[in-house]
């Protein structure tokens, strides 16, 4: 399924990354609202639930120790998207840089509750924007599928993990143990 | 449709303006909490809209007030900006939440201009004329209920139309779409 985020018959205004942090200074927008800015539409994100929050920190605390000077881990952070506008992932790392936000990634992982169709959808962005490791992790499937070899089309690579499976990141950090990430 | 939009207030969408996010030249409407692009200009749109107006301006003085492409407030705490709505006085201070006509011009957005009629009969505007210019008819929807009006009408050149307001003019159809 994909996301549409116009209709014929509304054509919706098209708001730039500029706009929304404009729409923060003005109070418009409340700076930890979960949103994202898909084709100029303002996008609201699912809510957190618990094991989400549990996996999300378990990978932090997997790869920060290790990226100390060589990359940057970003926890619901902003990764611009090259259509003009942003995304939210659940985590992602990127090479070490101040003042600028992120344009590229070098691993971006998103934990899907109820947002594993969008979060698929978003596979395409991701690939556009030459992510080289996309990581989906679903956890009411119990499963994590590795988006690798990015093309203009999309992913080259889908692999699907489950527990038992260990996953290679293609960056420079452990390896991750999936019975450990789907249970933290 | 999109089921998860950031869903924005009038107050929103003022504080866009006042904070310049929004420009003078940027014409929005506000449906269903969704920031909404209008049409570009059109110069047909435009002189039909201005001979409308023309005519029922001098029946509405003193009795009714005539906007064009001015707020309507809409039940779900959004707006919308119709072509010419006639409305009854109302406070300085307030913008317009029913009216007794609404007409909206359509060029290529038919579809938009008919999704409307569920608002405007919501609001109990008793009678919302779509001015086709594609087609060169005009639909005439009246009797509102709470989502949808039970009656429409078609109206094509030779035919003349008749507001329900009977202190507004009749409209001959063939000079409105020929102005």
């Amino acid at each position: 399924m994909a996301t549409q985020v116009a209709t014929p018959a509304f054509p919706l205004y098209r708001f730039s990354v500029e706009d929304v942090i404009a729409m923060v200074k003005a109070g418009i927008l409340d700076e930890h609202a979960r949103v994202e800015l898909i084709d100029g539409v303002l996008v609201e994100m699912s809510p957190t639930s618990p094991r989400h929050s549990d996996i999300v920190a378990w990978l932090n605390a997997h790869i920060t120790p290790v990226a100390r000077g060589r990359f940057q881990v970003r926890v619901q952070d902003t990764l611009l998207t090259p259509s003009g506008g942003y995304f939210e992932p659940d985590l992602f790392v990127v090479e070490p840089m101040r003042n600028r936000l992120p344009d590229r990634a070098l691993l971006v992982v998103e934990v899907a509750y109820t947002s594993r169709s969008h979060d698929l959808w978003k596979a395409a962005t991701y690939a556009t924007a030459g992510v080289p490791d996309y990581w989906i992790v679903d956890v009411v499937r119990n499963e994590v599928l590795v988006h690798r070899d990015p093309t203009e089309k999309g992913y080259a690579s889908v692999e699907r993990f489950v527990a038992g499976d260990v996953i290679a990141p293609l960056l420079d950090v452990p390896p991750v143990d999936v019975a450990s990430l789907l249970a933290p | 449709v999109l089921a998860d939009a950031y869903r924005f207030s009038l107050a929103d969408v003022r504080a866009m303006y006042d904070a310049g996010i929004l420009g003078p030249q940027d014409r929005v409407e506000l449906v269903h909490g969704m920031v909404v692009a209008m049409s570009a200009p059109d110069p047909r749109h435009a002189a039909v809209l201005e001979w409308l107006a023309a005519q029922m301006a001098p029946a509405a003085r003193g009795r009714f007030g005539i906007r064009v492409r001015d707020t309507f407030l809409t039940a779900d705490g959004g707006y919308l900006l119709p072509d010419l709505i006639v409305i009854e006085p109302i406070p300085r201070d307030r913008l317009p939440e029913t009216a007794l006509l609404v007409v909206e011009i359509a060029r290529g957005t038919l579809a938009r201009d008919a999704g409307k009629a569920a608002t405007y009969a919501a609001a109990g505007v008793p009678e919302y004329w779509i001015v086709d210019l594609d087609r060169d008819e005009v639909l005439v929807r009246r009797e509102p209920g709470p989502t949808a009006y039970a009656s429409i009408e078609r109206f094509v050149p030779g035919d003349v139309v008749r507001p329900l307001a009977g202190v507004l003019p009749a409209i001959d159809v063939a000079a409105l779409l020929a102005p």
